[in-house]
């Protein structure tokens, strides 16, 4: 019995090995087959034509995403680009031509680096140790001296432009009282202009050669405020604009000493220069041109020439998932993102599928006016992009929170509710309130308020007097003074878990807990020591209950969670070690149901069982999702943009908190992994092979018709979108799959098998006869 | 087969042990009171043998071939166990082979059971047939218990996870982080 046990192992073992998926490489042929990704640039900051001796069409743009690249001035494609860090380390405060180079100034003014504008390869760089770094620093090209002079707002260096040697480093003079924003250069002096609030201008003189200050004067300016905007002309002439009066100031420094003010309307048509040229980011023939700071106007221009006007850019983009061409492109004119915890969002609602067949497909944006604030919401076809309602929807209050019910109404349309400043509670469309009024019953709202740090449950009421309200019912405070709630995140509503218990070992089931209602608050503050610290909690948002808590200590954002199903995985950076961690929490009610048939937060089950484990991850991860299917029966797989530029698909079964350190029988039994502390990224794993994508704001998942398939979609600087199959392709015939053999020799068999039938009767009937 | 000529003298001289159907009657009669019958031969023995047999039976012996029945499903039981340990627990084609065969002996005979409980008779039949019965019985309590082992029975409650329906949602919630 001994031995067959041992045999019983061991196919078990090959059994469940067939089950552990690992995402197998892509043959080179099926590159691009199911993915297509866009390099992408961002919205332009500055850009040269190239005048580099090789005459090349080429133009070289800096980006306000931190990007600096070289694109084809034909048709728009990239040449080369260079991915500057995000923060402020990364950001271009400007470019130039130099020769064949360009030079860039990065890093709030420390940084110089000079690129070959052909290959974008690195020439020199050079770093300026002594200065701080500033949000806009002022540079000046000398071509003739071979200099690039630099001011921040302490210090004044000069690049020679030859092989990045600093030549010289100065410290502004007065650095304390006068800001510096200004200068301007004739052949050996350099003039530098700042201001004191309410007094004067001071111009320090400063030599070139030596950057020594020689002379500093003052011209007296009482109107001059930090704020007053003033722009050196190419002539020398500083011109500044007073607000109050209208007036613009002039002087020309060094000799001038007295301000000459003239009023607005004389100068403006000098004014009106186009200052800036940018690309949009996908169409090659469209300009974008900047007219004042934030007024951005497009022309596009089409084969003939001929140019139009076309104002604001569009929001909207109906995006063809196979090849990632744009079908159509939507403006909604006067929109302007919301604004939730320092990211923007227009939220997007899928009001009707295609699946209710003479009712078109719906979905619904919501924006807010960019003047008054209020609501404005556009209900479209996804298909045609076309407005559904004749006009964009205006709604006169403004939205604090939206949410979509779970009910449909008679068109199969998802209603809509908006709950607004005053806790009055609107639903779209408005013939949905039957909808609302059996809602009522049974939707809750919650609100998480990251300024005062309150989270607040409230239920849906109906009062005679102002309709349909919501009311408080339970609220919790994650301390503010220490803490900040920097996420919340909850379930899917489309969400669909497929079994609800998980099989042991032993042949027992360890029942799930599917709350629908649970939510993921994270919050990141700073202890008495100065340490800053994790928490995660999962409150259930219809009674409040806090289900579960967890502290790091040590820790820091920025936490990427996912939230699915019965687990919850997020990414934190331990400060202590230095390294990123990945937690994965799981939760279960035990061997048996507390409740088969239904689901009631009010009277919930008793407090889960919550799994916990973590892992250390040897590289950053940008943004995290899962994959998500129909039926829920697929494997899941977890999804993690890199920071590097690829985009890794990992096995939930890796980060499965039950994985044992010292694995017995029963735990191979049940096909758990052994516990390893890290977990790489190996190259087979990474599902954009060589296409790297950087700067990812979020991937997002959703199902395909097939059970087997995901389609993904990163978005951010680059995008990028696959299909992912978690558990293989099982439910549709393999590529090569050999119909015209199969036919043939089924067709060949059936033939044979008739004609031998009457053969062999043929013959017993001759048999018989004799 | 052709007959002999008419002239039966003549013939009837040279085959001495052949004998002639196509006489009449008296004729026969004649033939068989002479030498010509084989040694041994007694005609009036036949009689005999058929009166005994329209007789009573043995009843000893009816019950005796009834108990043979009725052991039968008993006496492979002993073999059925060797072959299932044998066989061992893992899943493959023999012992799913020697499993299926186990099963379906026993559920045959409960089909025929009418039949064969007609071939069963004597004093002794009720007992007989109960132990045929528990014998068919306990080869199915052999054959399930194989299959316990094996681990193919649906007792745990695994087994019936994909029957358990999902909770039904009876709250919705809403809302988040406000809007600015």
């Amino acid at each position: 019995m001994a031995a067959s046990t041992c045999i019983l192992n061991f196919v078990k073992c090959l059994i469940i090995l067939f089950f552990v998926n690992v995402s197998l490489a892509l043959y080179a042929d099926q590159v691009g087959k199911f993915d297509w990704n866009q390099k992408l640039i961002g919205k332009v900051k500055y850009a040269l034509f190239d005048h580099s001796t090789h005459s090349s069409k080429r133009i070289v743009v800096a980006t306000e995403e931190n990007v600096i690249a070289a694109l084809n001035s034909k048709t728009g494609a990239i040449l080369w680009r260079h991915v500057f860090e995000k923060t402020s380390v990364g950001i271009v405060h400007a470019l130039y031509n130099v020769g064949n180079d360009v030079v860039t100034l990065t890093g709030g003014g420390n940084i110089i680096r000079s690129w070959n504008s052909a290959t974008g390869v690195l020439h020199w760089e050079s770093v300026a140790s002594k200065s701080t770094a500033t949000d806009n620093p002022q540079s000046l090209l000398m071509l003739e001296k071979k200099t690039l002079v630099v001011l921040t707002s302490d210090t004044v260096f000069a690049v020679g432009l030859a092989t990045g040697k600093i030549k010289w480093t100065a410290e502004v003079p007065n650095k304390d009282t006068v800001v510096y924003k200004h200068f301007y250069t004739d052949l050996d002096n350099l003039y530098l202009i700042g201001t004191v609030e309410g007094s004067h201008v001071t111009i320090a003189t400063i030599s070139l050669e030596t950057g020594k200050v020689k002379l500093q004067t003052q011209v007296p300016a009482s109107w001059v405020l930090l704020s007053t905007t003033c722009k050196m002309l190419q002539s020398g002439r500083l011109i500044c604009f007073e607000p109050r009066m209208k007036y613009l100031y002039s002087l020309q420094p060094p000799s001038g000493d007295q301000f000459v003010p003239t009023a607005l309307s004389d100068v403006m048509g000098q004014l009106m220069v186009i200052k800036d040229v940018s690309f949009t980011d996908l169409h090659a023939d469209s300009v974008g041109v900047q007219v004042a700071p934030d007024h951005h106007i497009v022309i596009t221009v089409d084969a003939s020439g001929q140019a139009k006007l076309v104002k604001d850019l569009p929001q909207v983009f109906g995006i063809d998932n196979l090849s990632g061409e744009v079908i159509w492109q939507k403006l909604i004119p006067g929109i302007v993102p919301f604004q939730q915890l320092g990211k923007e969002t227009l939220p997007l609602f899928v009001l009707r599928t295609t699946a209710h067949f003479p009712h078109p497909p719906e979905y619904a944006v919501l924006g807010k006016h960019k003047a008054t604030g209020n609501g404005l919401l556009d209900v479209f076809n996804p298909i045609t992009g076309r407005c559904m309602t004749r006009e964009v929807i205006q709604l006169n209050y403004r939205v604090q929170h939206v949410s979509q019910l779970a009910q449909h109404d008679a068109d199969f349309v998802r209603p809509v509710i908006f709950v607004d400043t005053n806790k009055l509670i609107h639903v779209y469309p408005e013939t949905a309130t039957d909808v609302l009024m059996e809602a009522v019953a049974h939707n809750y709202l919650f609100s998480a308020d990251a300024d005062t740090g309150v989270v607040t449950g409230y239920r849906m009421s109906l009062t005679a007097e102002k309709g349909f309200t919501s009311e408080p019912v339970w609220s919790v405070i994650l301390s503010k003074d220490t803490q900040r709630i920097t996420n919340v995140v909850a379930k899917r509503q489309n969400e669909h878990v497929h079994s609800q218990g998980r099989v042991l070992g032993d042949r027992s089931v360890l029942y799930k807990y599917l709350n629908p209602n649970l939510v993921v608050f994270t919050t990141e503050g700073q202890d008495d020591q100065e340490k800053s610290y994790v928490t995660l909690y999962l409150i259930d948002v219809i009674s409040g209950q806090v289900v579960f808590s967890a502290n790091h200590q040590r820790a820091k954002g920025p936490v990427n969670i996912v939230h699915s199903e019965n687990w919850v995985v997020y990414t934190y950076w331990n400060q202590r070690l230095r390294r990123h961690e990945v937690a994965a929490l799981e939760m279960y009610e035990g061997r048996t149901q507390s409740n088969t048939t239904a689901f009631s937060s009010l009277a919930p089950p008793p407090t889960p069982i919550v799994e916990r484990q973590a892992y250390i991850l040897p590289y950053t991860v940008v943004a995290m999702t899962t994959t998500i299917t129909e039926k829920g029966i697929t494997n899941r797989h977890i999804l993690l943009a890199l920071a590097d530029g690829g985009i890794l698909d990992l096995p939930k079964a890796l980060l499965d908190p039950r994985r044992p350190n010292t694995p017995t029988a029963e735990h191979r039994e049940e096909g758990l992994i052994p516990y390893m502390p890290e977990i790489g990224a190996p190259k087979e794993m990474i599902i954009n092979y060589n296409r790297s994508v950087f700067n990812i704001d979020a991937i997002y998942s959703a199902p395909a018709g097939l059970e087997s398939t995901t389609l993904i979609f990163a978005y951010g600087l680059d995008l990028f979108c696959t299909r992912v199959w978690p558990s293989k392709m099982f439910d549709v015939l393999k590529d090569d799959f050999d119909y015209w053999l199969i036919s043939v020799v089924l067709t060949a068999l059936i033939l044979s098998s008739i004609i031998l039938q009457k053969m062999a009767a043929r013959k017993q009937l001759h048999a018989a006869w004799k | 087969m052709s007959a002999p000529s008419q002239t039966s003298g003549s013939r009837f001289k040279k085959h001495k042990w052949a004998l002639d159907y196509t006489l009449k009657k008296a004729d026969r009669q004649l033939q068989l009171q002479t030498e010509h019958l084989p040694v041994g031969y007694c005609s009036t023995a036949l009689a005999q043998v058929q009166d005994a047999h329209t007789g009573t039976r043995d009843p000893n012996l009816v019950v005796k071939k009834s108990w043979d029945i009725a052991l039968a499903p008993m006496k492979q039981l002993p073999m059925n166990l060797f072959i299932m340990w044998m066989s061992g627990n893992s899943i493959s084609i023999f012992p799913i082979m020697m499993v299926g065969m186990m099963l379906f002996r026993p559920f045959k005979a409960l089909f025929t059971l009418q039949n064969t409980f007609k071939m069963i008779e004597g004093s002794q039949a009720i007992i007989q047939r109960m132990v045929y019965f528990l014998g068919n019985v306990l080869g199915i309590g052999l054959a399930l218990y194989k299959c316990q082992s094996m681990g193919l029975l649906p007792t745990h409650s695994s087994d019936w996870l994909a029957f358990v329906q999902p909770q039904q949602r009876l709250e919705y919630s809403g809302g988040g982080i406000p809007l600015s």
